[in-house]
């Protein structure tokens, strides 16, 4: 059988990131998903070989150059380059490439067609442009956790750690790849400037017109929706375990209705009765849930054509049918066994190309991994030059990160590599 | 470049506001919402936020030949019914590339369920770490499932048709599942239960001590208190808790535990002074306090206001303002 094409859009395009934590490490993951050649810049010190920045996956498969731009032989070193690249970004506070001589103007000078993205917390220009940001702190600046609760709450915050720090980095990859349309259209560069804050308001675009019409905070309904009554998150069986159910028209409610059987539930009943009602339909709803499996209610529901579908934790996600059948989750092969695998699953490019195969992902490089391999090929540097910076201390390199297990984890735990599927070390594939 | 848009739900029309957003014509078929409900006022705000810079075409006047990419979220069936199904499109334009978005994909087991997005969302990973622990787990709100979608969306409109100009190959067909495109948002949690098999809980509701990640009341609106890996004692002196510094430092980013008296202390110290106060004392130090604003402070903010983030739209015979596109140097 002929192996399916690997889809790579992006094949021949440049970039040099110089990126730190998550947000975006992460969009410039999805270009080299795409088949861009990605460079991450990394400082000479070992700040992101740990354990998080392995398990998170966002700098699998990108090359890592260790550059001191500290040394002017170092900043030297960047500009060039900076220079031949297609697409230069950073994620550090705003003007701290300018200072290094690497910030957009100075790069586009001499470069008029390259495209920059800087990519901050609360972007430029403004009051805010160079605090320090997480991306929890933008989400409350961008007005996600305030629109999390109602008025007797106090605001709160989503739990995913990186919900805003993936956001950007979405809205990264997508101004880069637009540029690069643009370009090509055009011949002309652009000097972009991302905030994170800005992603996360621009996401919640809805509410926050909702607001500007209503001049007033727009109403919280937890789980409901005033179009589908009802609708919400029920408990299952087992320990934390829950259903998410939503009720379209009518004709979906009195087939619901069928199902549970309960006195309660009044199948004549239209969207404004059951809103009226919608607190003890929960209850009615949440006595028949509350003894079956998720996944075996969201079977029966879903044959009755009923929205529905398994609340997804950490444990079962991975296993998850409709994951594992789009190939959700890649195993990404490690050349010597990390916490006792040779494998772990990371989530490659979340599209299915149809007819295509996508690019698959490989393990994380470490700091200064590539030096050789980049300059020699960006730059076309001979071995003597390489050792010279090297030997300046414009270059830099660190050993392989060593994973100390985390305490009390449950990785020996029989079974536990089955339950994912993964490989454990010795275990031929 | 030349898009046609054919929407019903959230996805396929916020991926072309962002198309649009970026210098993409957009023309649009004006389909029914799947689920239409114009008494409901969050449909007005829907449609003024989301449905905006294109122009509207009949379907019996679309040629395929005109377009680049074909964004859509109506699925196969009613795309058949409309003439446009993949194999029609790419006869007509083989460089053609359509990107279709649903909650679960057009492939797998759930490619047919009926679905509205807290199914996505939930499906997706999300909802089980959001809200409290012990308590019912929360949505995110509105359709957020669906608009990240589209943000892949427009990505792989953007990025395909550069692929394809440049040489590699004819048009495409991209199925993206919100459910897939979820996974991402909270993927550190997934695999460091692959590589440690440690979950993760929702946060409780009333923590039994002050953190370094805790929300409280300032004199003008909600401070979030985020002093990552400081040390209680300096985060103590910052906030004017100096009588509670103790010398049994705690490691940093550990709760400190509280009694009432702290408590009560901690709440009136915080509502001394104003949030952006706080705010900016704390960006001085480099930590990454942030204000919790609401939609008007969001419109109105300093920051916000500096960077011109907002649109001006036209409603009735009213002017209000709208969240624009994050990124400045493109068209904007």
């Amino acid at each position: 059988m002929t192996p399916l094409q690997t889809f790579k859009p992006l094949a021949g395009v440049s970039v040099l990131s110089f990126e730190l934590a998550f947000s975006l490490p992460s969009g410039t993951r999805a270009l080299h998903d795409l088949g861009a050649d990605v460079v991450r810049v990394s400082p000479p010190e070992r700040q992101q070989d740990r354990y998080i920045s392995v398990i998170d996956g966002v700098f699998h498969g990108k090359r890592c150059i260790a550059i001191d731009l500290t040394k002017p032989s170092g900043r030297d070193l960047a500009l060039r380059l900076a220079l031949k690249a297609d697409v230069v970004c950073n994620n550090f506070r705003p003007h701290v490439l300018e200072k290094y001589g690497l910030g957009a103007e100075t790069l586009r000078a001499a470069r008029p067609n390259l495209i920059t993205l800087q990519l901050s917390g609360y972007g430029t220009p403004g009051p805010w442009s160079n605090f320090p940001a997480f991306g929890p702190s933008t989400e409350a600046a961008g007005g996600l956790n305030r629109l999390m609760v109602d008025d007797n709450e106090i605001p709160t915050r989503l739990q995913t750690g990186v919900f805003a720090d993936q956001l950007a980095g979405r809205n990264a990859a997508l101004a880069i790849v637009a540029a690069l349309k643009h370009r090509q259209d055009s011949g002309e560069g652009a000097s972009l400037d991302l905030s994170m804050a800005a992603c996360i308001t621009h996401l919640l675009g809805v509410a926050m017109t909702r607001a500007a019409l209503d001049d007033g905070m727009p109403p919280y309904r937890f789980n409901r929706d005033p179009r589908f009554v009802p609708q919400g998150i029920y408990r299952t069986l087992g320990s934390d375990e829950w259903l998410s159910l939503s009720i379209v028209d009518d004709a979906a409610w009195v087939r619901l209705c069928r199902l549970v059987a309960d006195p309660a539930l009044s199948p004549d009943a239209d969207r404004e009765q059951r809103q009226a009602k919608h607190d003890a339909i929960d209850v009615a709803i949440e006595r028949w849930t509350s003894n079956q499996d998720k996944d075996d209610l969201c079977r029966i529901l879903q044959q009755a054509g009923i929205a529905a579908a398994p609340v997804r934790t950490v444990a079962d996600s991975a296993t998850d049918p409709q994951f594992l059948a789009r190939k959700a989750l890649q195993s990404v092969h490690h050349h010597t066994p990390k916490l006792g695998f040779t494998a772990h699953p990371h989530p490659p490019l979340p599209w299915r190309i149809v007819g295509r195969e996508r690019r698959r992902l490989t393990d994380y490089r470490h700091t200064g991994q590539d030096n050789a391999a980049v300059l020699k090929s960006w730059l076309q540097m001979s071995d003597v030059e390489i050792a010279a910076l090297r030997k300046c201390g414009a270059l830099a390199s660190q050993p392989t990160l060593n994973l100390k297990p985390r305490p009390d984890s449950p990785l020996a735990e029989p079974g536990f590599a089955s339950k994912l599927g993964l490989p454990a070390a010795g275990t031929k594939q | 470049m030349r898009i046609l848009e054919i929407s019903e739900t959230p996805a396929a029309a916020y991926a072309a506001l962002l198309l649009t957003s970026y210098g993409a014509d957009v023309d649009r078929i004006e389909l029914p919402d799947r689920h239409p409900h114009p008494e409901v006022p969050d449909q007005l705000a829907a449609d003024t936020f989301l449905k905006r810079n294109r122009q509207l075409v009949d379907p019996s006047d679309v040629n395929p030949a005109d377009y680049e990419v074909v964004i859509e979220d109506i699925g196969a069936t009613a795309l058949q019914k409309l003439g446009l199904s993949w194999r029609q499109l790419h006869a007509a334009a083989p460089s053609l590339v359509l990107v279709s978005l649903s909650p679960f994909g057009q492939s797998g087991p759930y490619a047919n369920w009926a679905a509205t997005d807290i199914n996505a969302q939930a499906a997706g990973g999300v909802v089980h770490v959001s809200g409290f622990e012990e308590e019912t787990p929360r949505k995110l709100p509105g359709d957020l499932a669906a608009m990240i979608c589209g943000i892949h969306g427009a990505t792989a409109a953007f990025s395909t048709t550069f692929g394809i100009s440049n040489g590699a190959g004819e048009g495409v067909h991209i199925d993206i599942s919100a459910q897939d495109t979820l996974m991402h948002h909270w993927t550190r949690h997934v695999t460091d239960y692959a590589y440690s098999g440690m979950t993760t809980v929702r946060q409780a509701r009333d923590p039994d001590g002050i953190h370094t990640r805790h929300t409280a009341r300032a004199r003008d609106g909600w401070i979030f208190i985020h002093a990552l890996r400081q040390p209680w004692q300096d985060v103590a002196a910052f906030l004017g808790l100096g009588e509670f510094i103790s010398p049994d430092l705690l490691e940093p980013g550990a709760p400190q535990p509280w009694d009432d008296t702290m408590k009560a202390a901690f709440t009136e110290a915080v509502a001394q002074r104003d949030r952006y106060d706080w705010f900016a004392d704390a960006a001085e130090l480099g930590w990454t306090f942030a204000p919790v604003e609401d939609p008007w402070a969001v419109a109105n903010g300093p920051q916000t206001t500096a960077r011109g983030s907002m649109d001006e739209v036209s409603v009735d015979d009213r002017t209000i303002k709208v969240p624009g596109v994050p990124v400045r140097g493109m068209n904007n």
